[in-house]
């Protein structure tokens, strides 16, 4: 099983078969190609996206449904192409940023959509001007729940 | 901003280098043809934004309980900054 550094969690071993593919990264991360999804207990709905190949690469993650209950992927976000092929619902993420002294934001624009059934994960931008790509976590579960955790 | 009318066929120049042309205007949506040399890197706005949103996200934050560790912490900083 491959053993890597990350993070927040020391040195973890994560079994290849659930690993997150990238085929194209993230943009401004377009060599890396695969994250573990950690979902430590206790810090639900929070995940860590973190890199297998870069220790100090790891991002805040929840599922969209945790910011809002109403999302839903822009069906016409070209990325979309690289996940699709199963017929599995597509899981979707949003990364979490958190500003030094501001309170937490999700980038809705780009969501990150994964196919449970392939692990294949892309991140795929809106091309609708409906959501931010910080929008404030003020007041949502999952924005109480990062104010917990800094 | 400056502001400039143009048809289908009909195109503008950028800094007498980089041409955009509009190829097809259909439904609330322009099909733009360019040309520029190779070096003109042409990135749709919204991917430039997630970009920059997603090394806003990779920062280096404290979680509580959580550890960073101190060798990782220092070159996250530095490295995605």
């Amino acid at each position: 099983m491959p053993r890597f550094a990350t993070k927040y969690f020391g040195a973890v071993e994560w079994p290849d078969e659930e690993m997150l593919i990238f085929p194209q990264g993230l943009p401004a991360f377009e060599h890396e190609r695969l994250f573990a999804r950690l979902a430590p207990a206790g810090y639900a709905p929070i995940i860590f996206l973190q890199s297998a190949s870069t220790p100090e690469l790891c991002f805040l993650a929840a599922p969209a449904a945790a910011v809002d209950p109403a999302y839903e992927l822009d069906a016409q976000s070209t990325e979309l192409e690289l996940v699709q092929g199963v017929e599995t619902p597509l899981e979707v993420l949003v990364l979490l940023t958190v500003r030094e002294g501001q309170a937490g934001t999700a980038n809705l624009l780009a969501p990150v959509a994964i196919n449970p059934s392939t692990r294949r994960a892309v991140q795929a931008i809106r091309r609708d001007r409906r959501y931010s790509c910080r929008h404030p976590l003020a007041g949502t579960p999952c924005g109480n729940r990062l104010a917990q955790c800094l | 901003m400056l502001v400039i009318r143009r048809r289908t066929g009909e195109a503008l120049l950028v800094s007498g280098e980089a041409e955009v042309e509009v190829l097809e205007i259909s439904g609330g949506q322009v099909k733009l043809g360019i040309r520029a040399p190779r070096e003109v890197l042409i990135l749709r706005k919204e991917v430039k934004i997630t970009e920059e949103e997603n090394i806003a996200a990779s920062r280096s934050i404290r979680v509580r309980g959580l550890e960073a560790d101190a060798s990782n912490r220092e070159e996250g900083g530095s490295k995605k900054s």
